[in-house]
């Protein structure tokens, strides 16, 4: 028979017990890194190419390598046998080649020019499926202040030469995200940021650039509200993000694409905390950004069966990627 | 006399009841630990219930709240009280189960409270800090504020990252060649480039400070900056509702917060908030409102040569009695009737 002294003694240790532990979990530092790749899920003719914490990683089905170390690089695209990213700084972004063990090989985008008043962003950089041109966004006139400029260029590898291509009115939100069609190389998307007239809310739709006709043509409207495109590897299905009414997360939907006929037979396939979906070199599958219950956002993969998502597999766990970096998806040819 | 023996429970029962307990000591003790550094927080962060004299007669809302929000522009950077740079009424009507957010635009031009001068809204808090700037709310609108809320800037990164960061879309590419560096910083005038890319991303407390202050190369201006600021509050309600973080997580969030934020909202107070959300949280309608330009506000000049929001009296007086009743709808045409300093 216990003593009822004994029972005390106990409960107070329980108590304590708890308190301190209380005590110690608050000391805790929540502030941690511990990203893990789950290459092996990643589709066998997938190349991923991401940034964690300012470093470039690729990863396959079967390795993990990180290109660049203490590099701030974030939104990386590959190239003929390097890697490109932006390098953003506090008050200017570059855009700067690497090659395969992280060396720096030259500037592609020099947006320092040392002196505040002149110094350039360039984000969302994009390479076509010949590796000679890249799209980006940057400011189109860095002298006109207030007035959301960003605008649509074109960097030619081959003549070393930028092109603007398409600019924002003054009335708009600027440009973003632009995506090459992998088939059609004078078809190139992007998302036009906008305000309703009426109320002046913020909204973005889907912007189809003709190199042909230089001309730019809207796919969705107003009332979508949609960002973040990817098409497939035969330019013929598109995925996008759509602003739900609720003003804090989005839906992901799946559709045809044509680029003279536009966006068709369109089918939501999820709702929730979604960003940057992409295609995967197999046919229906898909990776994107999600935050799963993380404060920020790990990598997924899944597969579209009868218009809807299965087989949902994480590619990255643990901690999130750090760094709100778009990723770039190459086809491993064997 | 034969003894009647005692009935012993079960071996098995004996060993549940002494596991229980063990389970509910060690709790009641994390809870203890929990409570008391929520006390600690509550003593450096509650300042007085300000009494303040209502210049109007205020109309009785029963069964409805008032929580102003307030946000200033730094809590080191000058010495006096610092601007408000944002106010926001958040009203919970609890019989309709509403919760209305009214952003008011800083460059509001109103008249200032006990005095017979005219000025931007967010100038208030400088006459006598927080009792000023409630004040100049309840005399413009009509309305009582029962409770207010007030965070700095470092207030605002700390309980960001205390949270562990918070997943936001951003509306539109937000641009700056102005944004001010006054954290941390001995000048209180640097600026930086600031470059935020549109849509969804996951932002720390010093991102979510910069998407939320910014206003520059907003095309909409501080309406913009005001329209991200309820966006990031929605978030954030969103992102505690669904984060992993737990009671467990209290102790060190609360550290994190200690002294940055300023507020007579008790822990009474905030778990009857927090129990009227949670349990009607399928039925609240929440509606945003602002005074848009065009529909409810012009931008236009002070006399003294000020850029400045003002409010259309019919348009803006019908909004606040959209929100608020006949009686503030009443107070607040009155009020803008009235204003003075205004450029022709």
């Amino acid at each position: 028979m216990i003593k009822k002294r004994t029972l005390i003694l106990l409960a107070i240790v329980f108590l304590l017990v708890g308190y301190f532990q209380a005590a110690n979990h608050s000391k805790k530092n929540t502030v941690q890194n511990t990203v893990q790749f789950a290459n092996t899920e990643i589709e066998p003719n997938d190349k991923i190419t991401l940034s964690n914490l300012g470093d470039i990683y690729e990863l396959t089905s079967k390795n993990i390598t990180q290109i660049t170390t203490n590099t701030s690089l974030i939104e990386p695209i590959t190239m003929d046998k390097n890697i490109a990213a932006v390098y953003k700084q506090n008050n200017y972004s570059s855009l700067i080649e690497y090659d395969s063990s992280g060396k720096m090989i030259k500037t592609l985008f020099d947006g320092n020019a040392n002196k505040i008043d002149n110094m350039l962003w360039v984000s969302d950089p994009a390479i076509d499926s010949t590796k000679t041109k890249i799209a980006y966004v940057s400011d189109q006139n860095r002298i006109s202040t207030n007035i959301p400029d960003n605008a649509l260029f074109i960097l030619d590898l081959n003549k070393n030469k930028t092109t603007l291509v398409a600019s924002p009115d003054h009335y708009s939100g600027g440009i973003a995200h632009p995506v090459w069609d992998p088939i059609d190389q004078t078809i190139l998307l992007y998302d036009y940021y906008q305000y309703t007239s009426s109320t002046l809310e913020p909204y973005s739709t889907i912007m189809e650039y003709d190199f042909q006709t230089d001309n730019s043509f809207p796919l969705t409207t107003d009332k979508q509200n949609v960002l973040q495109e990817a098409l497939s590897p035969d330019g013929k299905k598109i995925l996008y993000l759509q602003r739900n009414s609720n003003g804090l997360d989005v839906s992901l939907y799946y559709a045809d694409f044509s680029a003279d006929n536009g966006i068709s037979n369109t089918v939501k396939l999820t709702s929730g905390d979604y960003a940057y979906p992409e295609f995967s070199n197999t046919l229906d599958y898909i990776y994107y950004l999600s935050a799963d219950a993380n404060q920020g956002y790990n990598l997924f993969k899944a597969k579209i069966v009868n218009n809807k998502l299965t087989a949902i597999t994480p590619i990255t766990t643990g901690d999130s990627l750090q760094g709100n970096s778009s990723y770039w998806i190459d086809e491993i040819t064997q | 006399m034969p003894q009647t023996e005692k009935k012993s429970l079960p071996l098995i029962v004996r060993i549940i009841i002494c596991v229980l307990a063990a389970v509910i000591f060690y709790i009641f003790g994390y809870s203890l630990y929990i409570l008391t550094r929520v006390q600690q927080f509550v003593a450096t962060s509650t300042t007085q219930k300000i009494a303040v004299t209502p210049p109007v007669n205020l109309p009785n809302l029963s069964n409805q709240t008032n929580i102003l929000l307030l946000g200033s522009d730094n809590d080191q950077k000058f010495t006096g009280n610092p601007l408000t740079q944002t106010m926001m009424i958040v009203h919970i009507d609890y019989t309709k189960k509403e919760i209305d957010m009214f952003s008011i635009p800083r460059d509001l031009w109103v008249k200032m409270p006990n005095l017979n001068t005219y000025g931007k809204i967010d100038q208030a808090a400088e006459y006598n800090g927080i009792p000023s700037a409630i004040a100049v709310v309840e005399q413009t609108f009509g309305i009582p504020i029962n409770h207010y809320a007030w965070v700095g800037l470092y207030g605002f990164i700390k309980s960001i990252d205390a949270i562990g960061g918070v997943n936001i879309d951003a509306v539109h590419p937000v641009l700056d060649n102005a944004y001010p560096t006054d954290i941390g910083s001995n000048n209180p005038y640097g600026v930086q480039r600031l470059d935020i890319q549109a849509g969804m991303q996951h932002m720390d407390g010093q991102e979510a400070l910069q998407y939320v202050r910014s206003r520059h190369e907003d095309l909409i201006g501080d309406f913009g900056r005001t329209q991200r600021q309820r966006q990031l509050l929605l978030t954030l309600k969103q992102t505690l509702l669904q984060s992993k973080s737990s009671l467990l997580d209290v102790p060190q969030i609360f550290d994190s917060l200690k002294g940055q934020i300023k507020t007579d909202i008790d822990p009474l107070i905030a778990m009857q908030l927090a129990t009227f959300y949670i349990t009607n949280k399928s039925t609240i309608q929440q509606k945003q409102y602002t005074l848009t330009p065009g529909e409810y506000s012009q931008v236009g000049n002070s006399t003294d040569g000020q850029s400045i929001v003002i409010a259309d009296p019919n348009t803006s007086s019908q909004l606040v009695g959209k929100i608020f009743g006949a009686k503030a709808q009443e107070i607040t045409l009155q009020s803008l009737l009235n204003e003075k300093g205004i450029q022709p």
